[in-house]
């Protein structure tokens, strides 16, 4: 993975949500750095409140930070200019968690695909074309276009929501706790296509979720977060194999699957 | 007010999908009625507004005078000037209408504008819009009614602008918590990754999910502009002689009242019965357009439980064989066009001291098997077979007080969310001292000993802070900690925990699972541990169920059932989950499909569309749960795969 360009080179991440009624607040990135190359999978595993989400807003742009720097290519990915913005638009896209909240309950896949192809700049001429290409690329029929999220299972909308996230051909994806909240047959099928398309299209994953089994399947790297710091980091049999962190070793310890070996 | 409040955006585009399907839930005489309303209203419009006919409204004549009903060529009667009383309400009612559609409109666009602007526009944008909004909500609409009658003279137009620049913060509020909400959507996040700006995500992704609340509030704004128009020029403020405003009509027939008291009489009448028309149509709308529905009481469930036709079995004197057992348990949910399955045939029991875990995806009825086991079925959920033996003694045999003892003393239940079984207003130590004395009278010294010393062994040192403790002071790990001391503190001798770990971290996860295990051990405990973390449950449990689409696929000793599962389905969970001897970033198994919801599974075997296994007879003959040669293992599957060991990656 050395050899492969660096895509996102990040240093010294700071965020700090307010508090209420001048409390301190929270500190939800303290420090962070981390670099992810082309065509390379970063685990960011931790619990809840380690700041891994922030990150992933962070890293979209839905969140601002308070300090530090994130650079794609060299361009400055914390405040880019509106050339830079609508580059980075394309360069970089978020899966999220949650199937039930993923499309608007009152529009269609077409709608919520085309939206995004749109960005990508495929004209009303080659949109239908564009969207059965993607509806094809995460393993549904194009029947599906018509549907609405109410008609579709939570599998399916995951598959929707990554659909989404390619249609504007990106080379780094966010994936955001994007199998927790689904059912365990579901989950394999689903990291089975991340998987694939990371093959086919060479995509690099920022891969975030609480699952350290989950993680450790899907990633080349691993950082382990705690409390918005990066606590340990490196290759992922490096660093579940042999922990060097307190942290990480009680968290492996913890999972059932992953203690028995 | 408060209800339309609740509904989360969700759920309310959900419900606004189905608009026709909301109407034909209205009962037909309400629509007919609005209907009648709208239709008198638009004829008042056009009597108003056609120079010829609006003769009618305003020709007086003293000679018909109070005239009363069916006489001197009126239907209702005259006034006081002797004009046709119909002619005048018809008149009013199509002012109301144009007042309540003028009102309705500028309190729903300010409304929208402004509570899309609080929650789309920042931290400032958000502050300054909610003070405009509560300085408007504390000036009353009456005040503003005469402040505005001064400036412009009393009138129609004065009533329309006094309503209008009120009403809307009731609007603004809503869709200000709406917005809010809807800003943290995925689907809006999404959007936002995607380079959209305010006003797109705005208006293709807020508007539309905030159409079915600003629905239910014109609805209230056309019956208030209603009433309110009447008010106001029924002291003066509003409609002036000779405009036949309704509320004008009334003023003048309480005036003369005296004389004939018809003109008033229709008059309230009229006003009565389309307000009332709208409330019962607007709260009809609100109750359909509320995604919780209309659900049975939980008491009647309890009955239905505890008073099931036919034999119950008595306790035999002998030391049951199974702490807990049901058999042939059936519960459906229960809808107004006819129950659904969610549990069916459930049939399984626990030796005491032993721990079973019932492992099942969403909607495979777990949890309402947890709940029927402890008799205690949630509201909206009926029993509708079987029975469900406590120590081998039928529960429908006990009284409802009985049950109500045993329920905590005998068999116990923690939830995944230990939050929601807590009282938020009393102290954790309050809590766990008032169930002991429910159960076991004795003095409060006594009882907070023992409460202490749970609170010690549930892990919570120091036992003295967490007793003064509120629920919303303790972490999830403390919380969980908390809802097991106060369940444990009677010696139940059945624990069943639904989930309980499920959202709490790993580690946190692990402390809690050995607490239960040590605490099991300790009071010689029977467990029924609820989850749908295969690993977990084969870590803990003596014996395993897997639940699928209501029933138990597989059943019987968790190491044979895990490490060599027979059901396609077992072994489909068992093989899709990563575990460190897969090797990283190479294909999982995967079933295919989805797991089905109540309602919708297959009539024969449920797992058949989604098994690599399936056979012919697997989609026309449903398949029993049966013995197998292996260990008791008991299975429901025609075409079992063979039970070689899996080999130990």
């Amino acid at each position: 993975m050395s050899s492969s360009e660096t895509l996102i080179r990040a240093g010294g991440l700071r965020k700090r949500y307010a508090g209420e009624g001048g409390r301190r607040g929270h500190l939800a990135l303290d420090d962070v750095s981390f670099e992810l190359a082309a065509g390379e999978t970063l685990g960011i595993v931790g619990e809840s409140g380690s700041g891994k989400s922030t990150l992933a807003r962070v890293v979209m742009r839905l969140t601002s930070a308070d300090g530090g720097r994130i650079e794609y290519c060299g361009r400055n990915l914390l405040a880019p200019n509106r050339e830079d913005a609508a580059f980075l638009t394309r360069q970089v896209q978020i899966v999220f968690q949650d199937p039930s909240s993923s499309m608007n309950p009152r529009r269609t896949v077409r709608q919520a695909l085309s939206e995004a192809a749109r960005v990508a700049g495929v004209g009303k001429r080659n949109m239908e074309d564009r969207l059965i290409e993607l509806l094809d690329a995460v393993g549904l029929s194009r029947e599906k276009l018509d549907a609405y999220p109410h008609q579709l299972s939570g599998g399916q909308l995951q598959r929707i929501g990554i659909a989404r996230a390619l249609a504007v051909s990106p080379r780094v994806i966010v994936a955001d706790e994007c199998v927790s909240a689904l059912d365990v047959s579901v989950q394999s099928s689903i990291l089975n296509l991340l998987l694939d398309l990371q093959r086919n299209h060479g995509l690099a994953y920022i891969f975030i979720s609480h699952d350290l089994s989950v993680v450790h399947h899907m990633s080349d790297r691993v950082a382990v977060m705690k409390s918005g710091r990066i606590v340990e980091e490196g290759e992922t049999a490096a660093v579940l194999g042999n922990p060097s962190h307190e942290y990480t070793r009680e968290l492996i310890a913890s999972v059932p699957g992953l203690e028995k070996h | 007010m408060s209800t339309t409040a609740d509904l989360t955006g969700a759920d309310v585009g959900a419900a606004g999908g189905r608009a026709g399907r909301i109407l034909g839930a209205v009962p037909v005489w309400m629509v007919l009625a609005v209907a009648f309303f709208l239709i008198v209203g638009i004829a008042g419009i056009v009597l108003m507004t056609v120079p010829d006919l609006s003769k009618l409204v305003y020709r007086q004549s003293l000679s018909k005078a109070f005239a009363p009903p069916f006489t001197k060529g009126t239907l209702l009667g005259a006034d006081q000037l002797g004009r046709a009383i119909e002619y005048r309400l018809l008149a009013g009612l199509g002012i109301s209408l144009v007042s309540a559609a003028v009102v309705t409109m500028m309190a729903t666009v300010i409304g929208l504008a402004m509570g899309l602007f609080a929650g789309l526009f920042g931290r400032t944008a958000d502050r300054l819009v909610t003070i405009i909004i509560d300085v408007t909500w504390a000036y009353p609409t009456i005040l503003l009614a005469v402040v505005v009658a001064g400036i412009q003279g009393p009138g129609v137009s004065t009533v329309i602008l006094a309503l209008g620049l009120t009403l809307w913060a009731a609007l603004a509020r809503i869709v200000r918590g709406q917005v809010l909400m809807l800003r943290e959507q995925e689907y809006v996040l999404a959007a936002r990754a995607l380079g959209y700006g305010r006003f797109y995500i705005a208006f293709r992704h807020m508007l539309p999910n905030l159409l079915p609340i600003c629905i239910l509030m014109a609805t209230l704004f056309v019956a208030l502009t209603i009433i309110a128009e009447a008010g106001l020029s029924f002291i003066g403020l509003g409609a002036q002689s000779p405009t036949p405003s309704l509320g004008k009509t009334l003023a003048e027939g309480f005036s003369f009242a005296s004389s004939s008291p018809w003109p008033l009489l229709f008059g309230s009448i009229t006003i009565i019965g389309l307000v009332t028309t709208l409330n019962a149509f607007g709260d009809h709308l609100r109750d359909v357009l509320d995604p919780k529905g209309v659900v049975p009481s939980a008491g009647r469930m309890l009955r239905s439980l505890t008073r099931l036709p036919g034999p119950a079995v008595e306790p035999s004197g002998e030391k049951a064989e199974f702490a807990v057992s049901a058999q042939d348990v059936s519960v459906s949910i229960v809808r107004p066009g006819g129950n659904v399955p969610a549990v069916t045939g459930l049939s399984l029991g626990v030796r005491q001291g032993q721990t079973l875990g019932i492992v099942g995806e969403s909607g495979s009825g777990k949890s309402v098997a947890a709940r029927a086991l402890v008799g205690l079925l949630p509201a909206g959920l009926a029993l509708e077979s079987g029975r469900v033996l406590w120590n081998g003694r039928d529960i429908a045999t006990y009284s409802a007080e009985q049950l109500r003892q045993h329920r905590g003393r005998f068999i116990a239940l923690v939830f995944q969310d230990a939050r929601a079984s807590m009282d938020p207003l009393y102290t954790v130590g309050d809590q766990i001292v008032e169930t002991l004395l429910a159960h076991f009278p004795q003095d409060r010294r006594s009882a907070r000993g023992k409460a202490l010393e749970m609170l010690a062994r549930v892990g919570l040192n120091d036992p003295a802070v967490f007793f003064d403790r509120y629920p919303h002071q303790l972490s999830g790990g403390q919380m969980q900690r908390a809802a097991l001391a106060a369940v444990l503190v009677l010696g139940p001798k059945v624990l069943i925990a639904d989930e309980p770990t499920t959202g709490l971290d790993a580690t946190t996860q692990k402390k809690i699972v050995e607490l239960v295990a040590q605490l099991q051990r300790e009071m010689d405990m029977t467990v029924i541990w609820i989850s749908h973390d295969l690993d977990l449950v084969g870590q803990i449990a003596d014996n395993i169920a897997v639940m699928y689409a209501g029933q138990v696929v597989e059943t019987g000793n968790a190491t044979t059932v895990l490490t060599s599962p027979t059901h396609p389905y077992t072994r489909g969970l068992i093989d899709s989950r990563p575990h460190i001897g897969h090797a990283p970033k190479t294909p999982l198994a995967s079933i295919g499909g989805s797991v089905p919801e109540p309602g919708g599974w297959p009539p024969a075997c449920r797992f058949q569309p989604r098994c690599e296994r399936s056979l012919a007879q697997c989609a026309s003959l449903a398949p029993q749960l049966a013995a197998t040669e292996r260990n008791g293992v008991l299975l429901r599957c025609h075409n079992p795969i063979e039970s070689a060991p899996k080999d130990a990656t």
